[in-house]
Formats: C-alpha cells, structure tokens, sequence
C-alpha cells in the first residue's frame, strides 16, 4: 500500500511541471489515433484533425505521449478507472496515469478482439465451396488469392467445433454476420497465455 | 551419432555460411540446427492442420501457413514478395517456354525480392506492386472495396517491415565486397541452398508429412516451408554468433587477465584463428528466441512461474 503511493506523489509533482510542455505539444501536434489504438472503433471522433506527424512513432518520449493523453480519453470511463484502481489499492490524482492505465487496457481488449477476428476469419476462407456461407464467400472469394489453390479438396469434413472449447460457430446460419465465438476466442486469448479450455472430464 | 539421421548437413552449413558464420561447423551443430528447424516445422504443420479442420478442411493451405506468422509483419512481408516473385517466373515461363530451364530457383528467388525492396523500379516491379496477395485476416480485405494505391504508398510498416531486409542485404554485400571470382562462386553456390529446392520427397520424409498432417501438400506450401526453414536457420546462426560473441568476449578478457603473469605478447604472436559454432551456443541461442514474450505474459500479471507453453515459432 504505502509504496504504491509513492509514485502518485512523484507523478503529480512531475505533472506540475509538464504542464508547460503539454501545452505546447497541444498546439503543434494533435493525438494520432492510429499509432496507439488500431482498432478502436469508437471515441475518438472528436481529435481528427489532420496534422502532420513531426517524426516516427517510436521517438516519441514519454513526456509527450502523457501530453497527448491531456486530451484524449479512451473508451472506459474515467469513473471506471477510478473504481478498479481503488479495487486494486492505487491511490493517485493524476488523470494522465489513470488514462494511460486505461488506454492500455482497451489497447489489450482490442488486441484480443482482433486476434478473435482474424481467427474467424481464416476459419470461414474458403470454405465457402461448400456454399456455406455466402456473404462471407463473396467477400473471401474477392481476396482469397493463394489461399483458394488448396480449398477445394478436403470440404467434405464438417466444421465442427472444437473439442475442450465452448459453442463452436458453426457460420451457417447467420450470413455476412460474424458472431464472436467461444471458440476463436479461445484460440485467441490462447497466444495470451490463457487456457480456456475445459478441464477433460467435461468433454 | 549416425549419419543418416541427419540429412541436411550441407544445406544447414551453406545456410549457416551465409548468414554470417565462416568457419566450419562440426556435425553435432549442424545435427542439433537440423533438429530444431524439423521441430519448428512439425509444430507449423500440426498448428496449421488444426487451423484448417477448424475450417473443416482436411488438407492445410498456403494461408493457414501465413496466418501462423503473421504477427511477425516484417516476415510476412518478405514472404509475400517471395511468392509473387515466384509468380511472375511462373508467368513469365508460361509465356516464353523456350527461357525457362525448369523450375524458378528459390535463391535466384530471394535475390529477386530483395532486389524489388531495394528499389528497383523497373515495369515488372510496378506490376508486382498492384498484384498483392490479399490476406484475409488483414483490415483491407474486410471490404469489397480495395483502397487505391498511392504513389508513395512506403507506410511505416512497410519501412519498418524492410528494414531487417535491408540490413542483411547490406551485410551480404559487405562480406561479398572483399571476395575473390571464386569465393564469390562458391557464395552463390551456398545461397542457393534449400531444404525444399529439387528435394521435395526427402523434405516430405523428413518433415513428416503423412503423420503429422496430409500427405501431399501442394508445392507453394512446400515453397513456403523452404523459405520459412531458412530463416530458421538464418535467425539462429545470427543469434548463436551473438551469444559466441560475448562468450568469446568474456573469455578474452579473463584470458589477458590471468596471461599478463603467465608470458608476454610477441609481436608476431600467433593469434588463435575463429573457431565455429558449437553446439551449446547454438542451444543458447534457441533457449533466447524461446523466452515467452511479454504479451504471452500480460494477463498472468507478469508473474514468473513454470507455463506449459507452445514451442515459440522463430
């Protein structure tokens, strides 16, 4: 407890002092939503002005990535943030680390729907010479390239779910819709170093 | 150790001489690289198998092969310039049958693609540049619509992707500068070398095609695999002449510490030549490109502890 206060105190005396440089990166450099937070979908609709990057995203230091932070507020709230980090035991004034706290968590959020995403949709590319699929098919069969030389031969198995993970989506009632399954997810949180699989005596 | 457990010594110290290691390795490095990269590619195979019966498809297709790597991007991106390298020696033969002499040879192959990253811009490669292949976990083929390409589309990922490319090809041409005709001779030779090229029923045996996922693979899986297994070999010679490096740094300095009592140094003082990869740091080296990665270790709260873990792909 006490030397998780430690580094609110030593944060708000080094934001006082930011808060000159801050300013400044306000003026010359607005959030680049894309070097941070690839795939979220919303939020971010306020802060799309168009300015130049200045130089690469890796230079930035960490000064003015917090300055960007100023004015750019992820998806969770800022209430829902105050509430786990006090759950946790962390006691700070300083919004710029509680919103870099939850930029991270939504960054890893995202990361894993995304995994869950690609994973679905390597399940459902070609396969659709089967005629399972139709609005997915079209869409995979328009950009299938290498990937349709080896589908045709073995469409006879069923897809099926997975042993030791939940509901698998089996893609053949919804059409065009991508359900978030069970089973990608699985698969996904698994390069995580999760394991969602049931234990065996449940299969 | 027997001699025909290990079939690919040549191949493994012709990969090796290229990437970086000039002196000779013994056989056991060689035989323990050898079991590493069938390693690796028995994992591929058997992640990839699992991929396509998911999609409920019994033979594994090029893009499973793809989707296992596709984190890494730089990798991804040398892949592809690869493959539509090797596309357009296909095409290109299937116009003017009278040029090609069998097959597209996978390290003309490789030259060709670096030679497009470097930046040639001749027609062929602008060509090159519209006829991407579309992979279909990737956000631009989530749209029917393609965005249009851009006359300077070299994005950041892009540079960044390259970059590993570049460098190596400028160690290649720095190590080639100083070279004889025939040293010069005997590198292409080495470049050349494969673990699929014209040994496509040796590769299946040993990779265990059959047991581990469907007999007959398709020749792009098997080219992709050749490209992928040497780059196996290349990032552990690389990173065991890394870990040789500083053991050898480590035992200079401890040698000159202890030898200022013993004798003094002649001038002409015979210099212990370079002595080749041996087998523990070639195991250092894998032991370092197995470390789990931060991003396996986030939702356990980065806390230490034995994980059952997938063998790493390197």
């Amino acid at each position: 407890m006490t030397n998780q206060t430690d580094p609110s105190t030593t944060y708000n005396q080094s934001g006082a002092t930011g808060e000159e440089d801050t300013e400044m990166e306000n003026q010359t450099s607005s959030f680049q939503t894309s070097s941070t937070v690839p795939d979220a979908p919303g939020g971010l609709v306020g802060i799309a002005q168009p300015a130049p990057p200045p130089m690469p995203k890796k230079d930035r230091t960490l000064r003015e990535f917090l300055g960007m932070m100023e004015e750019y507020a992820p998806i969770i709230p800022d209430a829902v943030t105050d509430y786990y980090l006090s759950l946790s035991g962390l006691n700070t004034n300083d919004p710029r680390l509680k919103r870099l706290l939850a930029l991270a968590t939504q960054k890893f959020i995202a990361d894993i729907a995304t995994d869950a995403y690609q994973y679905s949709r390597i399940r459902q590319t070609s396969s659709n010479t089967g005629g399972g699929v139709p609005g997915v098919g079209a869409l995979a069969g328009a950009v299938g390239g290498i990937g349709s030389v080896a589908g045709g031969a073995g469409a006879t198995l069923r897809p099926t779910a997975r042993p030791g993970y939940g509901g698998g989506g089996g893609g053949g009632g919804s059409a065009g819709r991508t359900v978030l399954t069970m089973e990608d997810l699985g698969s996904a949180v698994g390069e995580y170093g999760v394991n969602t699989r049931r234990p065996e005596f449940y299969r | 150790m027997s001699n025909d457990k290990f079939k690919y010594r040549v191949e493994i110290q012709q990969m090796m001489f290229v990437s970086g290691e000039t002196g000779e390795p013994s056989a056991e490095t060689t035989g323990i690289i050898e079991e590493i990269v069938r390693g690796q590619v028995i994992e591929m195979l058997q992640q990839c198998t699992n991929l396509a019966s998911r999609r409920g498809s019994r033979s594994i297709s090029t893009d499973d092969l793809i989707f296992l790597i596709r984190h890494d991007k730089a990798k991804v991106s040398r892949l592809r310039t690869y493959l539509s390298w090797k596309d357009v020696r296909k095409t290109a033969k299937d116009n003017d049958p009278s040029g090609g002499a069998g097959a597209p040879d996978p390290a003309d192959l490789l030259d060709d693609a670096a030679a497009g990253i470097a930046g040639g811009t001749g027609p062929v490669q602008m060509r090159q540049k519209k006829a991407k292949i579309g992979l279909p976990w990737e956000v631009a083929s989530f749209f029917s619509e393609q965005v249009p390409e851009r006359e300077e589309d070299e994005d950041e990922d892009e540079v960044e992707a390259n970059a590993a490319t570049l460098q190596r090809l400028k160690n290649a041409d720095e190590r080639t500068r100083g070279m004889t005709r025939d040293e010069y001779v005997h590198w292409s030779e080495c470049r050349q070398a494969s673990f699929t090229f014209r040994k496509g029923k040796r590769f299946r045996e040993w990779a265990g095609f059959g047991t581990v996922t469907d007999a007959k693979p398709n020749d792009d899986i098997v080219d992709i695999l050749g490209f992928l297994t040497f780059e196996i070999v290349q990032t552990l010679t690389e990173e065991a002449l890394k870990v040789k490096e500083l053991e050898d740094q480590v035992l200079l300095e401890s040698r000159e510490k202890s030898k200022k009592r013993k004798r003094e140094k002649f001038l002409f003082h015979a210099e212990e030549g370079r002595t080749p990869i041996e087998p523990r740091h070639v195991e250092e080296a894998f032991r370092r490109l197995q470390v789990p990665k931060p991003k396996s270790r986030a939702m356990r709260n980065f806390s230490g502890g034995v994980v059952k873990s997938k063998l790493t792909l390197v």
